[in-house]
C-alpha cells in the first residue's frame, strides 16, 4: 500500500506542473525583409534600377498581408484568417506569427497583398492610426489601400515623385512561392523576402516614367502592377 | 487486534487526507497568480473617458497618467496660469480657445486632438507622448520655476490629490498639462454630424468633399479623413530653396531627405486657425488653396503625391471648385469645441 501511494505521489509530482504540449502543431514565425534584386532596401538613401530603366528610391512601403495559406501535397492546407498591416520601415510590423500550424512539410506558400472584396469594407479593420491612414476613399470604391509604394525617380528634368497605390478588386495581389516548408518545433522561423524590382518586371515590364508614376485612379495601371506581384516574395 | 485495526484505520485515513492536501497544494501551486495584473491602488479619482467614433484611431493612453476629472481640471488651471512662465505668459497666451487654441500672432500649432499625436511641433522636435511634449514646454520653453508652485498651498493640495505627491516636479506639471490637452477633443463639426447621418452637407460642401477626398485634390493622403492629419512629415512645395526655418524636419534629423518637410497639421477648425503654414505666410484659406492650385514648387524632396502628371500645372481647380473646397473646410469647424465651458 505504501509503495502504491509513494508511486502515486511521484507520478503526480512529475506530471502536475508540466505544460500540456501539443506535439502535432507549432507556432510559425515569418520575418519579412526587403531587397532590390541582390541589394538591401534602404529608405530614401539609394538609387535602385528596375528592368524598365528607372532609377528610383523608396520613401514609403506599406501594405496588408492576408489570406496566408500553406499548401500541403495531400490537400491539408493550413489557412490563416490573419490580416496584418506592414510598414517596411517599421520593424515591429515585419513579423508574421502563425499559431498552431500543423507540423509537416508544405509544398508552397501563398498570400494576398490587400483584402478580398468581402473584407475590404470601409471602417471595418480595427481603428488603429495605420488602418485609418490606409483608408481608400469611399467615392473611389472604399475599403483600404492594399499597397502604398512611393518614392522618387531620376529624370532629365530632375527628381520626380511616384506613388504606386493599389486598392479595390483590380488591385488585389495574389502572391505565391513554391518552396518546401517544413513545420516542426525544431524549425520555427522562416524569412520572407520582397524583391521590390519584381513590381516592375514580369509579366508586365513597367516603367514608372513611361507607364505612369501614379496608379490610384487608373484600374489599368493597378492591374499591371498587381499582376507583377505574383512572384514578389521568396522564402528562405 | 482491535487496537492494531484502529491504528491501521487511522493511518489509512491520515494518508488519504495527506494525499488530498498534497494534490491541492500541487494544483494551487501551478495556478498563475492573476491578481498580479490588477491595479495596485484605487486612487478614488473620477475617471475621465474620451469617446470617439470608429473613423477616429484608438488613443494610446499612458498607464502611468490615467485621465481623471481632477487631473484635467488641474491641467486646465495650469494652462491658463502665468505661474508656469517667467514673463507673465501662460499657455493660453498663444493658444486661445476662440481660435481653436492658437493665435494669429504666434501661429502656434492649435491644441486640437493632441491626444492622438506622437510627434509634436512643426518639425517634429518632440517625439513620444503628450507628457514628453509638455515636459519640453515646462522645462525648456517656459523654464518653469517649480518653487513657485511648491510654495502655493492650492497647487500643493491639488497635486497631492491627483498624484499623491508632497513635492511638485516638472514631470508632475507636464503630466497634469497632458491630461488637460487630452481632453481638448474636437469631433463634433458639421462634417462629423454628416458622417454620423445627423445632418446634410450643402451641395457646395459635398463637392468640396469630393475634391478633398479624391484624386482631384489629393488632400486625403496626408489629411486622412478622421483626424485630418497623419502624424507624418511632407514637403508640399511651398519652397524650392530651403534656408533657415524653411529647412523643416532637416533641422531635427540632419537628413537631406527631410529637407523642407513639416508635420501635417490637422484641418479640424482650420477656418479658425489662420495664419497658415509653419511660418504663417498665408493669411487666408483662399491663399492656401491657390498655393496648391498653382503655386507648387518642385524640389528633390517634394512629396511623391504632389508629383502627379496631372498636377504638373497645379490642381487646376475652377473658381467654383475652389469655393467648394473652402466650403468643405469650413464644415470642419466645431463650434461646440470652442464654446465648451470646460475648456
Amino acid at each position: 500500500m505504501k509503495y502504491i501511494l509513494l508511486f502515486a505521489f511521484a507520478i503526480i509530482t512529475i506530471t502536475s506542473c508540466q505544460k500540456k504540449t501539443e506535439n502535432t502543431t507549432s507556432q510559425l514565425r515569418i520575418d519579412i525583409n526587403y531587397k532590390v534584386d541582390d541589394v538591401p532596401l534602404f529608405k530614401d538613401t539609394m538609387r535602385y534600377l528596375n528592368n524598365a530603366g528607372d532609377f528610383y528610391s523608396v520613401t514609403r512601403l506599406e501594405y496588408y498581408i492576408s489570406d496566408i495559406v500553406l499548401h500541403n501535397a495531400n490537400g491539408d492546407d493550413y489557412k490563416s484568417e490573419q490580416i496584418q498591416y506592414v510598414n517596411a520601415f517599421t520593424q515591429a510590423t515585419n513579423q508574421l506569427v502563425l499559431d498552431a500550424v500543423p507540423n509537416g512539410t508544405y509544398t508552397s506558400f501563398s498570400c494576398k497583398i490587400g483584402l478580398t472584396a468581402a473584407k475590404n469594407l470601409s471602417n471595418t479593420l480595427p481603428n488603429t492610426s495605420e488602418n485609418v491612414n490606409m483608408a481608400w476613399p469611399d467615392m473611389m470604391g472604399g475599403g483600404y489601400h492594399f499597397l502604398k509604394l512611393e518614392g522618387h525617380i531620376a529624370t532629365a528634368a530632375g527628381d520626380m515623385g511616384y506613388a504606386m497605390h493599389l486598392g479595390t478588386d483590380v488591385g488585389l495581389v495574389n502572391c505565391s512561392v513554391n518552396k518546401d516548408i517544413v513545420i516542426s518545433r525544431e524549425i520555427p522561423n522562416y524569412l520572407l523576402t520582397m524583391n521590390i524590382n519584381e513590381w516592375y518586371r514580369s509579366p508586365n515590364l513597367y516603367s514608372i516614367y513611361f507607364d505612369g508614376n501614379h496608379t490610384m485612379s487608373s484600374p489599368a495601371l493597378m492591374t499591371k502592377i498587381a499582376a507583377n506581384g505574383y512572384n514578389i516574395f521568396t522564402i528562405e | 487486534m482491535i487496537k492494531m485495526f484502529c491504528i491501521m484505520r487511522v493511518s489509512k485515513g491520515g494518508i488519504f487526507i495527506l494525499l488530498l492536501l498534497y494534490i491541492s497544494i500541487i494544483i494551487l501551486g501551478c495556478k498563475q497568480n492573476k491578481n498580479l495584473d490588477l491595479p495596485a491602488i484605487n486612487t478614488g479619482l473620477t475617471p475621465y473617458e474620451i469617446k470617439y467614433p470608429n473613423y477616429i484611431p484608438i488613443i494610446n493612453m499612458p498607464s502611468d497618467n490615467p485621465l481623471s476629472f481632477e487631473g484635467v481640471a488641474l491641467g486646465r488651471k495650469l494652462y491658463y496660469d502665468p505661474i508656469l512662465s517667467n514673463n507673465g505668459k501662460s499657455c493660453s497666451s498663444c493658444h486661445e480657445k476662440a481660435t481653436a487654441f492658437t493665435t494669429f500672432a504666434a501661429n502656434a500649432i492649435p491644441h486640437i486632438n493632441e491626444a492622438w499625436n506622437n510627434v509634436f511641433l512643426w518639425r517634429g522636435g518632440i517625439e513620444g507622448t503628450l507628457e514628453d511634449a509638455m515636459y519640453f514646454e515646462v522645462n525648456e520653453f517656459f523654464a518653469t520655476d517649480i518653487s513657485k508652485l511648491n510654495s502655493d498651498a492650492e497647487y500643493k493640495m491639488l497635486f497631492k490629490n491627483v498624484y499623491n505627491i508632497e513635492e511638485i516636479s516638472q514631470t508632475d506639471i507636464a503630466k497634469a498639462l497632458a491630461q488637460y490637452l487630452r481632453s481638448l477633443v474636437s469631433l463634433n463639426s458639421t462634417f462629423d454630424q454628416y458622417l454620423q447621418k445627423k445632418t446634410m452637407l450643402t451641395a457646395s460642401e459635398l463637392n468640396g468633399l469630393y475634391i478633398f477626398n479624391s484624386e482631384k485634390g489629393e488632400c486625403f493622403h496626408c489629411h486622412s479623413l478622421g483626424l485630418f492629419q497623419d502624424n507624418s512629415f511632407h514637403n508640399i512645395g511651398i519652397d524650392s530653396i530651403f534656408e533657415g526655418v524653411n529647412m523643416g524636419r532637416f533641422m531635427v534629423t540632419a537628413d537631406l531627405a527631410d529637407m523642407g518637410k513639416f508635420k501635417t497639421p490637422t484641418l479640424r477648425n482650420v477656418a479658425l486657425t489662420a495664419p497658415y503654414m509653419h511660418d504663417g505666410r498665408f493669411q487666408t484659406l483662399e491663399q492656401v488653396v491657390e498655393q496648391y492650385n498653382s503655386g507648387v514648387k518642385k524640389s528633390s524632396t517634394l512629396d511623391p503625391i504632389m508629383a502627379k502628371p496631372s498636377f504638373e500645372h497645379g490642381l487646376q481647380l475652377t473658381p467654383q471648385e475652389k469655393i467648394d473646397l473652402i466650403s468643405f473646410l469650413h464644415s470642419l469647424t466645431d463650434t461646440s469645441f470652442i464654446n465648451n465651458a470646460n475648456h
